[in-house]
């Protein structure tokens, strides 16, 4: 009986992503090998904690769209301090600094969101879309649109070593997904994030400070994706003004897959990984088995269709209730 | 209760029905669909893989097809990959590629610089690669690499345009820029810069247009660059993927004229597609310099096959030739572009 429950307790993402991981294990050739494998949890990681910055803002009821265009500047500015043609010549204090910049430009950014939505009272989507520009053209006026290349071997086997098939930067991944998941559920800026999302009035009349709330949130967007840049840039070993240029509808993909409300006030963050790992995983397999581009991002489109409508109906029910 | 339990139960078995389903029906794609191929006769069991920036220009389709072509005639297997410009995916991709054990691939890159820790993974994967139309950044090791001598095609184009332009003549240039992430995007621009910098008198640069290959930015930069300036009266353009932007902002402008006819706007342009020669042919664009992009895909092929048959590797640039309002319908009168 109890195993009866707790199976019904999990949510549909889970038993998405373990059928599709099982089905492609046993029938797509090459795909059931330590190498692919690997070569699939590194592919995620970055989406992962894009992801997981962006779920908060959707959370919300708004969105973040710096967040994949954070990952270019992140990068060629990171790259630029990291690399061996440096001024600091690829040293360990160069990829600390390197590291640190990243990340205090991901959370300058989250602060400019941050401050616009709750000062200005403007729809992050506005403000979002507007700071995504300026990072893109940040991006390239810093590099003149070339590629920032010549990382350090230490850095780079960082970014592709793992232990057995876990590869080092899943373990950031996770750790960042964990630390969201513990601020959502354990942590009092959680539960008021939830009842900002679900309803901003009667948080604001409930004695909840929204715009406390809120500025942290783009914050910590912002933190997370450059987070992802470190990540990136370890992986790909260069910065490229071309990074995330696509990423966003995969980062959304990821959220509503999960089950977050893209209206707000509902989801958990542990799905919005399941959603990323299942994106990734699809657009994996589907490659592997060699299926034209296109058709690959038309079942993604479709995918993400079907789980959106099925949240409208997920709300529509619970509203009749 | 019951009945929700038997929706759920029946949901994860229409879903896993659908997934088993796209498995299945792209797990046996051979001969079959538009990415993966193997050729009736001849089957070496061999499978390269062809990772493709994008094919959103004619000359991309032309070394597209042509690719296919060899390795259906060579009786090889081949699967693709289309990254959209985009460099994270086009390393996924080639990941991919790995994964799936193919022989040799042949990657255009989107970026030669972003694409060289994908091409490591190669490297420890023992997998040849082969580099079409644009170089490799530095830290990688490529079998061969197939491309285009940009830099003194572009020169040769100029030196038609001074060669041929009557004395006095002056040109006011608007030239467009590619993708600074380009390797080509790059050499042309220095050759056009390096050749105008040797007729002085003649060429004068009055507005740079970046346009990472975008046609709306093109079209924009055209409109932008003659309202600031209504004296231009040369465009280069460093590939034919732009044209159509460029011809529909000159005839906004009103100043889309044949050669010879007054306020002609000396149109020099790049790659060989077959737009640029028939605008060529109709006297609209001045001359086109051509990269071989069908013998170039059958190089890669080549190229490739000698990397699995543990042959030399040997880099092939190609020399390129020009198209131009002067020879068209003699020298080249059978060239239709592509």
């Amino acid at each position: 009986m109890s195993i009866k429950k707790s199976l019904k307790s999990i949510d549909a993402i889970f038993w998405f992503v373990g059928v599709f991981f099982i089905i492609s294990l046993i029938f797509v050739p090459g795909f059931a090998q330590f190498s692919a494998i690997k070569s699939l949890l590194s592919q995620t990681c970055v989406l992962m904690v894009l992801a997981c910055g962006v779920h908060l803002t959707v959370l919300n009821g708004g969105v973040d769209f710096t967040s994949a265009a954070l990952l270019a500047l992140t990068t060629v500015v990171g790259g630029s301090i990291i690399s061996t043609g440096g001024a600091l010549g690829g040293s360990g204090l160069a990829i600390f600094l390197g590291i640190v910049v990243m990340l205090l430009l991901g959370a300058g950014f989250g602060i400019i969101n941050g401050f616009s939505v709750v000062t200005f009272k403007m729809p992050s989507f506005i403000v979002t879309m507007a700071t995504q520009m300026l990072v893109n053209g940040l991006a390239v006026v810093y590099t003149g649109g070339s590629s920032v290349t010549g990382m350090p071997a230490a850095f780079g086997s960082f970014g592709n070593g793992s232990i057995f098939v876990i590869p080092y930067i899943l373990i950031i991944a996770v750790l960042v997904a964990v630390c969201i998941h513990i601020l959502l559920t354990k942590t009092l800026l959680g539960r008021q994030l939830y009842a900002v999302g679900t309803n901003p009035k009667a948080s604001l009349i409930s004695g909840i400070s929204t715009k406390k709330t809120i500025f942290k949130i783009y914050v910590i967007s912002g933190l997370c994706a450059g987070i992802a840049g470190v990540i990136e840039l370890a992986y790909m070993q260069s910065g490229s003004v071309n990074y995330g240029s696509t990423m966003f509808n995969d980062i959304m993909g990821s959220i509503i897959v999960g089950g977050t409300s893209p209206l707000g006030g509902r989801g958990k963050v542990i799905n919005t990984v399941m959603g990323a790992f299942l994106i990734t995983m699809i657009g994996s397999v589907l490659n592997i088995l060699s299926v034209p581009y296109y058709m690959i991002t038309l079942i993604k489109g479709l995918i993400i269709l079907i789980a959106a409508s099925l949240d409208l109906v997920k709300t529509k029910k619970s509203m009749a209730q | 209760m019951k009945n929700k339990a038997v929706r759920r139960t029946l949901s994860i078995l229409a879903v896993s029905a659908m997934m088993l389903g796209m498995v299945g029906c792209s797990g046996g794609s051979s001969g079959g669909d538009d990415a993966s191929k193997e050729s009736g006769s001849g089957d070496s069991g061999k499978t390269i893989g062809i990772s493709m920036c994008a094919i959103e220009s004619q000359m991309w389709a032309e070394y597209q097809e042509s690719m296919h072509k060899a390795c259906d005639d060579a009786g090889v297997k081949y699967t693709e990959s289309i990254a959209e410009n985009d460099v994270q995916k086009q390393n996924q991709q080639i990941e991919d590629f790995i994964s799936q054990g193919v022989d040799a691939i042949i990657i255009a890159p989107a970026d030669g610089d972003a694409v060289v820790s994908a091409i490591q993974k190669c490297n420890d994967a023992g997998i040849p690669v082969i580099m079409a139309n644009r170089a490799a950044g530095e830290g990688a090791e490529v079998f061969a690499t197939i491309s285009s001598d940009n830099k003194e095609m572009v020169k040769r184009e100029i030196q038609y345009v001074a060669e041929n332009a009557p004395e006095g003549t002056k040109y006011k240039c608007l030239e467009l820029v590619g993708s600074l992430t380009d390797v080509n995007a790059i050499a042309r621009q220095e050759g056009f810069e390096e050749a105008i910098a040797e007729y002085p008198d003649m060429f004068e640069l009055a507005a740079t247009v970046p346009t990472e290959w975008k046609g709306d930015l093109a079209l924009t930069g055209v409109q932008n660059a003659f309202a600031s300036d209504d004296d231009i009266n040369f465009i280069f353009n460093p590939s034919d993927a732009l044209l159509p932007s460029i011809q529909s902002g000159l005839q906004q402008l009103g100043k889309y004229e044949k050669v010879g006819e007054d306020g002609h706007v000396t149109l020099v342009t790049f790659d060989g597609a077959a737009d640029a020669v028939t605008a060529i042919r109709e006297g609209y664009v001045d001359v086109v310099s051509v990269q071989d992009a069908t013998e170039q895909g059958k190089l890669c092929v080549q190229a490739a096959l000698d990397a699995i048959d543990g042959k030399e590797a040997s880099d092939y640039t190609d020399p390129g030739f020009e198209v131009s309002t002067e020879n068209c319908d003699t020298e080249y009168a059978d060239f239709e572009g592509y």
